[in-house]
């Protein structure tokens, strides 16, 4: 029987029709624009201590210095100054799911959020707007000194580990967006799994984002110390409104020497979202690094999660889908730079791109002269459902030594009319049949995601065939 | 006057959707100027050049990073040569093939300022090997009937050149340009741009061998059915020479087949940069497309990178690339060793062997000694 998670998620996918509804009342919602007097509101917002505080203010004056990145989907429509930048719900952080407002409650409660984490999750947080409303772990895990918490609160109980790992694998010097983050973050998720700590289920966030021109900044920074294993999930979603909003999330992921760090991210946003994330992870000696991606919402996206491969015998598998339907752009890729010896890493990335439907990779796979030994695929696939849509790839291969071997293919194709022919002489309807090769298409994605979200991911597929073709 | 669009290099859009093209960094060097333009005594074509020098003085000379050209001095001008004998056929030709190429500055600039170069009509079964190019060169071919075999050899320290043809209904082309650096000072920069028309078959082969900074772009445009054009690279880089070649098809109309196949051999420091663009617009149903560069490394600082780029509105396509590189196999030399040949002398069968295919090909223009002078200068 189909848990109520999975009910919102097919319900979140008929889009315009079964768009989610949600009316909470913000407690603290600041004015559009960017300037430093409502940096300096956030940050007393949040209470944050002075250093906090500083990095945000020098963040944001890299942010003024910076120009706009000159590659990427066309930007023109997002106006940086009409973006809500902080909105704080009104709701107190807490552990306990009774005690969330019960508006914001119905709104997860349709997520299924509850109900996951009693089925098979280790920890659930839940960030509305701007804040983390909730958070929780599997009390033996606390026991076993995993830190599983909002950011908010990690700055101010673990303020060591924060000032070693925030913003140090993507500095806000990277690009204007992270300088922009650096400024405007705002909830997001810490996790710190202990040496040698084996998390056995998957750990889970789901941001709900509930006010129209609104931004989310939320952050997250995972550790997984040395010998340690975890697999976290990321989950998107917001009503649709007829202003852009913006997401600009940033991940950071230490992967200690021999750790295995899995992370999942369905992004479901709406049409009017502009999504330009950042996530990148960084492996030492015998680590793996597994980036698991489905975008399926969005206006346009930008998003390329990276691995810098460097410790020896290191490893990045990464692993995507894209869905780029009617009227939107979809920039996603992959990034791996091999530094250490006998690095290994392999990209499989899919894109199906339907009614019109951009989708777009941008990879880069750099092997460096002190990567000797090292082995690298990358692979494209782009499926065409019909010919209004476009599917372009631009890998970009540097390959600075030459003991590594290093190999990429890409093809772009169609559904054959054999294939649905094939399928309809066995009594499918055609649009069963389309779904049904591209359920095929996806596989590589859905045999890594929990069984439960598979299911929906296929029934995802479906409602994207259905509303595009059907 | 038949006048058609710009070919440009990158199409970054569709529908109402747009990708930002990457923008375009400059370097401050002296240019050419107005008084620089010397009259070619061909009123037709010399008002056409007064409009590309009007174009060209709108731009800076470009900054490539990967390719390493910061810098720039230019030769001093000298007397027109090129397109005198352009007629008005050959001039609305000329309009129909403007393109944009590796970048649009240097393809004026050798449209304005060319030292050697012709217009070539081809009506019957031709072959012409040209060795005596200028420091910059413009040339246009008609191919309008039977099978042109054109081959340039390219050997001098400064070369920017434009080469132009139109490959008509039924008629057969094998393009070769033979790219050799004669110091390591070199500066070579060749745009060539090919119109295909239907039934048309196509067949390009360059080699790239020493000098300091090759750029090289190749752009073949398909606004045909049933063309078939076949493109091969192959790069010899030593020392610190840089080959930074980009290699376009555009395919407009269904029923085409493209290819696009490079490879190559790298040792000491050289790098190469290979860029692919396989293009196929909505409606050119059932073109096949493939592109593939593989690159054999010879030394612990050779850099190889490659950019193969697909880009695809119609569906009803087969588009596929692969890049690869990767040491001198290790089976094939073992297996040679195992037959008594020396490691070394093994090493060096393979990596001849790259070349051998073209090698071949030049045999019946006499010119095979000109891969094999170059293998030799490498492999000693």
């Amino acid at each position: 029987m189909m848990s109520d998670l999975h009910e919102l998620l097919y319900e979140l996918k008929k889009r315009e029709d079964f768009e989610i509804k949600v009316n909470v009342k913000p407690a603290i919602k600041l004015p559009a624009g960017l300037n430093k007097k409502l940096i300096y509101e956030i940050s007393e917002a949040k209470n944050e201590p002075a250093w906090m505080t500083e990095h945000r203010i020098k963040s944001f004056e890299i942010f003024e210095k910076w120009h706009e990145p000159d590659w990427g989907v066309s930007r023109e429509e997002l106006d940086l100054s009409k973006i809500v930048p902080y909105v704080k719900p009104n709701a107190k952080k807490t552990t306990t799911w009774e005690e969330v407002p019960e508006e914001i409650k119905q709104a997860f409660d349709k997520l299924g959020i509850p109900e996951a984490e009693r089925k098979y999750l280790a920890g659930v947080g839940a960030q509305f707007d701007s804040e983390m409303i909730y958070k929780n772990i599997k009390e033996e895990l606390k026991k076993l000194g995993v830190i599983f918490t909002d950011i908010e609160t990690a700055v101010r109980e673990y303020p060591d580990l924060v000032k070693e790992y925030f913003m140090k694998l993507v500095p806000p010097t990277d690009n204007k967006y992270a300088a922009l983050h650096g400024a405007l973050w705002s909830g997001g998720t810490f996790l710190y799994v202990p040496k040698g700590v084996k998390v056995p289920l998957p750990l889970q966030s789901y941001f709900l984002f509930g006010n129209p021109g609104g931004g989310q900044f939320e952050h997250t920074v995972i550790i997984a110390d040395e010998g340690s294993e975890v697999t976290y999930i990321e989950g998107c979603t917001a009503p649709k409104y007829d202003v852009v909003n913006l997401h600009v999330g940033t991940v950071e992921v230490y992967v200690k020497k021999g750790a295995k760090m899995k992370y999942l991210t369905m992004q479901n946003w709406s049409k009017n979202m502009f999504n330009l994330e950042i996530k990148r992870a960084i492996a030492e000696d015998d680590a793996v690094m597994t980036w698991v991606s489905g975008s399926f919402g969005s206006y346009k996206t930008m998003v390329y999660p990276a691995t810098i491969l460097k410790g020896d015998n290191s490893v990045s598998e990464n692993v995507s889908i894209s869905f780029a339907g009617p009227g939107q752009h979809i920039d996603t890729g992959s990034k791996v730079i091999h530094i250490g010896k006998n690095t290994r890493s392999t990209v499989d990335a899919r894109s199906i791109s339907i009614g019109g439907g951009w989708s777009f990779y941008r990879g880069l796979l750099k092997i460096m002269e002190s990567a000797k030994g090292s082995k690298a695929s990358v692979s494209c696939t782009g499926l065409m459902i019909d010919n209004k849509s476009k599917s372009d790839t631009v890998p970009i291969i540097e390959v600075y030594n030459t003991d590594s071997d290093v190999g990429h293919e890409a093809k772009i194709g169609r559904i054959k009319d054999e294939q649905i022919f094939y399928l309809m002489s066995r009594g499918l309807s055609e649009l069963e049949a389309k779904g049904l090769i591209v359920k095929g298409f996806i596989q590589p994605v859905v045999q890594e995601l929990p069984f439960e979200y598979a299911i929906e991911l296929n029934r995802l597929v479906d409602m994207e065939i259905e509303s595009s073709i059907g | 006057m038949n006048t058609m669009k710009i070919e440009k290099t990158l199409r970054l859009e569709h529908q109402n959707l747009r990708a930002i093209v990457p923008q375009r960094k400059t370097i401050d060097t002296e240019d050419y100027k107005v008084d620089d333009f010397k009259p070619g005594g061909n009123n037709l074509l010399d008002e056409w050049r007064i409009k590309r020098l009007s174009e060209y003085l709108t731009y800076k000379f470009p900054m490539w990073k990967r390719t390493g050209l910061k810098n720039l001095s230019l030769p001093n001008v000298l007397p027109y040569k090129g397109l005198e004998a352009l007629d008005i056929e050959g001039l609305n030709l000329l309009e129909t093939l403007d393109f944009e190429g590796a970048d649009r500055k240097f393809v004026l600039l050798a449209d304005v300022f060319s030292s050697s170069g012709e217009y070539i009509v081809v009506e019957d079964d031709t072959t012409i090997v040209v060795n005596d190019v200028g420091q910059i060169d413009n040339t246009l071919i008609d191919v309008r009937s039977g099978e042109l075999n054109f081959v340039r050899i390219v050997e001098r320290p400064f070369f920017i050149g434009n080469l132009r043809i139109k490959v008509r209904r039924n008629a057969k082309l094998n393009l070769y340009n033979l790219y050799l650096g004669t110091s390591k000072d070199d500066l070579l920069i060749s745009n060539v741009f090919i119109d295909v028309e239907n039934d048309s078959k196509t067949m390009v082969k360059d080699f790239y061998f020493g000098g300091k900074i090759n750029v090289g772009y190749v752009g073949v445009r398909v606004n045909a059915e049933n063309a078939y054009a076949d493109v091969r690279p192959y790069y010899l880089g030593n020392e610190k020479t840089v080959i930074d070649i980009l290699y376009l098809m555009r395919f407009y109309k269904p029923n085409s087949f493209g290819n696009v196949d490079a490879k190559g051999v790298l040792t000491d420091e050289a790098k190469v940069v290979f860029r692919g663009i396989m293009d196929i617009l909505s409606g050119a149903k059932e073109v096949e497309a493939h592109q593939s560069n593989h690159a054999t490394l010879m030394s612990l600082k050779a850099k190889v990178e490659a950019i193969p780029s697909l880009m695809v509105d119609e569906n009803d396509v087969v588009a596929s690339h692969a890049a690869s590189s990767s040491p001198i196999d290790e089976n094939m030399v073992f297996y040679l060793m195992s037959r008594g040949i020396l490691k070394e002398d093994a090493q060096k069968m393979i990596v001849r062997g790259v070349f051998e295919t073209l090698k071949d090909e030049l045999k019946r223009y006499n010119l095979e000694g000109v891969v094999e002078h170059a293998l030799d200068s490498v492999l000693g």
